[in-house]
């Protein structure tokens, strides 16, 4: 993808595509207003792109005290409520199905 | 047979100082180390190890740092999710920190467990947080695919959470239900037509007739078989006459 010299003439703007059949195909722009148009519409597609990617990792970075907080807490939780129900002889099975008082349990 | 029971009884003692001694020791083992522990000991109870039992409710009695652990948690993801939320707006924070207090008032009672309480912070945090994504979709301007993709799956993590939570603390309401404080007795109000003497005929009727004992039933006596709301009646009347 650039610009490319074909012989003694050029150089000219050529940008590869993939197309839906897999293959790879050479785009020609020229060397007028429709290439440099053409790189400008690139430049201002990649600057988006990297604008969204910087928006989500600020985003991520803002809520993930709070989330990893939450996280904790529902893992902890979880925890004791299984630590909790066992003791009191409950018990589930492995698909985390409902919980069932085990038969011939004493306290 | 007395010098040998006392060898016994020693013997117990020292075993109990000896595992009051290795709980204490507990305390000083990191946060991953107990739960660790606790893991193990809920894996025995799983296979239905009887023996397991009594040393996991010994576990959770004596660990109080899990608990408490917890709890500091709950409070901290939920000042994390207002500040979240709310960000310099004071007043808002003040709002939603009284909406918090009051949803944990409403949720629980005197007599909530400790593990009820956590589940009820657990529930609050995770509504704070879908709460927040709900906002932040709704103030966003429109954005691009991959925002929205980013922030569906959020929320949809979010929201699955939630609903976790309230089934957890659902399954704990009906398994194990906390003894709800009885409620104040309701003030028996009698409402009486007033000054109306032909109101009073039913009841003198009811007197006149008291029931007629069927085989094996016991006579009612004058005292059980007063009318209540004819006493009072009379006593109504009594005072409007005089």
């Amino acid at each position: 993808m650039g610009w490319e010299k074909r012989g003694q003439a050029g150089p000219y703007y050529y940008r590869s595509v993939r197309l839906p059949n897999g293959k790879v195909r050479k785009l020609y722009f020229g060397n007028g207003v429709v290439a440099y148009l053409e790189i400008k519409r690139i430049a201002e597609a990649k600057a988006a792109l990297q604008a969204e990617k910087q928006a989500i990792l600020k985003e991520q970075r803002r809520t993930a005290e709070a989330e990893q907080l939450v996280d904790e807490l529902v893992e902890l939780s979880s925890l004791l409520f299984e630590a909790t129900m066992l003791s009191a002889g409950y018990w589930r099975g492995r698909d985390y199905g409902k919980w069932r008082k085990r038969r011939g349990f004493k306290e | 047979m007395e010098n040998g029971g006392n060898v016994v009884d020693s013997k117990n003692e020292d075993q109990q100082l000896n595992q009051e001694e290795a709980q204490e020791g507990n305390q000083d083992i990191t946060q991953e180390e107990g739960e660790a522990e606790l893991r193990e000991i809920m894996a025995k109870a799983k296979q239905g190890d009887a023996s397991a039992f009594p040393g996991l409710r010994f576990y959770l009695k004596r660990n109080e740092h899990l608990w408490r652990r917890c709890g500091d948690m709950a409070v901290q993801s939920q000042e994390a999710m207002i500040r979240l939320i709310t960000g310099k707006d004071k007043y808002l924070q003040e709002c939603l920190g009284y909406q918090v207090n009051s949803m944990k008032t409403e949720m629980t009672n005197e007599k909530t467990s400790t593990l009820e309480w956590l589940l009820v912070e657990r529930v609050i945090s995770t509504w704070l947080q879908v709460n927040y994504l709900e906002a932040q979709d709704a103030q966003q301007s429109e954005k691009s695919l991959r925002w929205a993709q980013f922030h569906l799956k959020k929320l949809n993590a979010a929201h699955q959470r939630h609903l976790k939570s309230i089934a957890t603390l659902a399954t704990l309401k009906k398994l194990m239900p906390s003894q709800a404080p009885e409620p104040p007795p309701a003030e028996q109000t009698i409402t009486v037509p007033a000054g109306d003497p032909d109101s009073v005929e039913p009841a003198e009727q009811a007197q006149e007739t008291p029931p007629t004992p069927k085989n094996g039933q016991k006579v009612p006596s004058q005292q059980e078989g007063l009318n209540r709301i004819a006493a009072l009646l009379d006593a109504n009347f009594m005072q409007t006459n005089d």
